[in-house]
């Protein structure tokens, strides 16, 4: 069967790297599912596309990369449709886990950064990357991930009021 | 909550908060892999034949003495087999050959007019009223009478497709035609009003006569060139 050995080899990888793709997105996109499962899509489409050439590499990080560098494209494409926050954008489960306020105001908060301020904190503190990692993602120098990292921390400080998070 | 430490599990919560429980398709990630895939490769193939007609201008316009006799007369039309246009009279692009044989070799991949490629093989097929040493790989035979034989390519092959291949006394009225010499044997290349492609070349007192559909992909001139000079009416030796 054509395409058989990339078919079967893709999904094992989409079943077991789609959902940390997908919380990456949402994270990008402050919970914009909609925006977050297109961005999740675009990454693995390229990833299909692509597979001979990086499966051996390891397709995540690959995945990972394409997915920050295609939010970063929509935001500069969208620069002049700011985003706006929604009431329905995210529905937090009500598990009692998790104190919903938290949630909103790390969503508020993420909603305030710069597009690449906010791939930086994902990068660094979501996908654990180091600076070097960061800044190859990125393709900017690791100064850069480091000044965005300290006005991107600096920025959620100040939103998620009276939260220490230094 | 501390530090890096803080956000860190600040950004965890908040991702598998807003994600949920989200279903996942991956069969509908396939899918769109798989439709994307198909698009890249439409858009290569694309890509080729617009490379390849440009290449073809040039070699059309850039030598057009060597490719056209008459200036601009049909060659092999019905004129030529009433002698008004004979092989002497033609100025044809030689095919290099080595040790006598075709230069392209049995088999061997060739860039072909739209991104396919059809091969040629020894043919092992016998037809009643046409003789060829070679036979596109494949491809099976759906007609064989005493004049005419038609060949059609295999299912869910890239070129999909059938030519016809035939006898006659007379040669087809061709447009645009070009001769060219393969090892002892003149094959006259052109088009047919249609658009269809036609070759033709002259065994004895019969005329063997190739026609590719228009827009039939994979029958680049050198191996309609290779598969013609292979043949001759039944009863006369084939080259190979």
């Amino acid at each position: 069967m054509p395409g058989g050995d990339r078919d079967e080899e893709f999904r094992d990888y989409v079943l077991g790297d789609r959902m940390r793709l997908l919380r990456t997105a949402m994270l990008l996109t402050a919970g914009d599912r909609h925006t977050a499962e297109d961005l999740v899509q675009t990454a693995l489409t390229k990833v299909y596309v692509h597979w001979r050439r990086i499966k051996h590499d390891g397709a995540g990080p690959y995945a990972h990369r394409v997915l920050v560098n295609a939010f970063l494209d929509g935001r500069r494409r969208a620069a002049r449709r700011p985003e706006v926050m929604t009431a329905d954008a995210i529905e937090p489960r009500s598990d009692g886990q998790v104190d919903e306020a938290d949630l909103i105001a790390v969503r508020k908060a993420l909603l305030e950064l710069a597009p690449r301020q906010r791939a930086v904190l994902v990068l660094r503190y979501f996908q654990d990357l180091d600076v070097a990692e960061t800044a190859r993602v990125l393709e900017c120098s690791e100064g850069t991930v480091k000044s965005q990292t300290a006005k991107a921390l600096k920025r959620l400080r100040d939103v998620i009021d009276g939260k220490d998070l230094r | 909550m501390n530090g890096d430490d803080g956000v860190r599990r600040l950004l965890a919560d908040f991702a598998e908060q807003a994600t949920g429980d989200a279903a996942m398709d991956a069969a509908a990630d396939v899918a769109r892999g798989r439709r994307a895939l198909r698009l890249l490769r439409v858009r290569r193939t694309t890509g080729v034949l617009v490379v390849a007609a440009a290449a073809g201008a040039v070699v059309a316009t850039g030598g057009p003495a060597n490719w056209w006799s008459g200036h601009g007369a049909d060659v092999a039309s019905d004129a030529a087999t009433e002698g008004s246009a004979t092989p002497s009279a033609i100025q044809p692009y030689e095919v290099p050959a080595s040790s006598g044989q075709p230069t392209l070799e049995l088999g061997t991949p060739m860039v072909a007019s739209a991104g396919t490629t059809v091969v040629l093989v020894r043919n092992t097929a016998k037809w009643p009223g046409i003789s060829c040493g070679l036979a596109p790989s494949g491809w099976n035979t759906r007609i064989a009478t005493a004049q005419t034989v038609v060949l059609a390519a295999p299912a869910g092959a890239a070129a999909r497709g059938k030519i016809e291949l035939r006898t006659a006394d007379a040669a087809d009225r061709l447009l645009q035609v070009s001769a060219v010499r393969a090892p002892g044997r003149l094959v006259f290349l052109g088009l047919y009003a249609s658009g269809d492609r036609g070759a033709q070349l002259k065994q004895g007192d019969s005329w063997v006569i190739l026609r590719v559909p228009r827009g039939q992909a994979g029958w680049a001139d050198p191996v309609v060139v290779r598969l013609m000079a292979s043949c001759a009416p039944a009863g006369t030796p084939a080259t190979r």
